[in-house]
């Protein structure tokens, strides 16, 4: 290992950030805490002697990845229960779950209620795109940088932008008109 | 519509703004959680959630094989032909993920999720 203090500061600051994004995708606080956590360890382990400017896309790469896979089990499972339980067509787990803010974007808003309205419209969107959005908007990465964390292409992270501000623009044009 | 330039731009920054501060206003036990996990992953501590699915010993690998082959024969037998039924690689992929650990918890709880079908999940 090569800087724990320097890696320890880095966790400090990124942790509670990845802990919004994994809670955004999710809706489950402790899956989402598992998420962190897991990524945490995974880049103490694997890339620790890494130089420290590759340590934030090393890190939300597996912070998403452990995102998508989440998100895969999760269909999977929907799809047995769906055949065990014969209930009716296979659904998008993260569309389906129940929206705990319940609020909609309104033109006054205090500061935490901006927080609930991007929170809630996030988590309207289709993961990728949710992904892409808050990598790009709020963790700063670059195309490239965004491309590498999410494991695809920069043209489909250009896309995926596109359509996520497209949307949130719709969603929450009133609260940031 | 194509957003425009000042307008995307006030968008992100608010989002960013307003994400940050969700980050910043983290529940005092959530943050002790999260630094309790920061603390154990650098102190190369094993971890205390999620853990690694033990290795099986090698004489035990046919035994696994087996028992994935065994569950994809019996969902397949029992598939009910009307309804919709995974590709077979999908299936494949489907066992493979709930055959871990986590796999079987699902199976555990199966029978509450049942009776949450049941009950239209009203509680």
């Amino acid at each position: 290992m090569s800087d724990t203090t320097a890696l320890d500061r880095f966790l400090e600051d990124a942790g509670p950030r990845a802990l919004v994004m994994a809670r955004i995708a999710t809706s489950d606080p402790d899956e989402a805490m598992d998420i962190v956590q897991d990524a945490m360890y995974n880049l103490v382990e694997r890339y620790a002697d890494r130089p420290e400017a590759e340590w934030s896309p090393l890190f939300f790469r597996i912070l998403q990845s452990r995102i998508r896979d989440w998100y895969r089990r999760q269909k999977v499972r929907n799809r047995w229960r769906t055949w065990l339980g014969g209930a009716g067509d296979e659904a998008d787990p993260i569309q389906e779950l129940p929206d705990r803010r319940g609020d909609t974007p309104e033109t006054h808003l205090t500061q935490s209620e901006q927080g609930r309205a991007i929170q809630a419209a996030l988590a309207t969107l289709p993961l990728r795109q949710q992904q892409v959005f808050m990598l790009r908007a709020w963790e700063g990465l670059d195309v490239a940088q965004t491309a590498a964390a999410m494991g695809c292409g920069e043209g489909s992270v250009k896309t995926h932008y596109f359509r996520a501000l497209r949307a949130l623009r719709k969603r929450l044009g009133e609260v940031w008109p | 519509m194509i957003p425009d330039e000042h307008n995307e731009r006030r968008l992100v920054e608010g989002a960013g703004a307003a994400l940050e501060r969700l980050a910043e206003g983290l529940e005092p036990g959530t943050r002790a959680r999260l630094d309790r996990a920061r603390a154990e992953a650098l102190a190369g501590r094993p971890r205390p959630l999620r853990p690694a699915a033990p290795k099986p010993t090698p004489w035990l690998l046919p035994l696994g094989g087996m028992a994935t082959a065994a569950v994809v024969i019996l969902a397949v037998a029992l598939w009910p032909q009307p309804g919709p039924t995974p590709a077979g690689p999908a299936l494949i992929e489907d066992v493979e993920l709930l055959a871990d650990a986590e796999g079987m918890a699902f199976y555990e709880e199966l029978e509450f999720f049942l009776w949450l079908e049941e009950t239209g999940g009203a509680g």
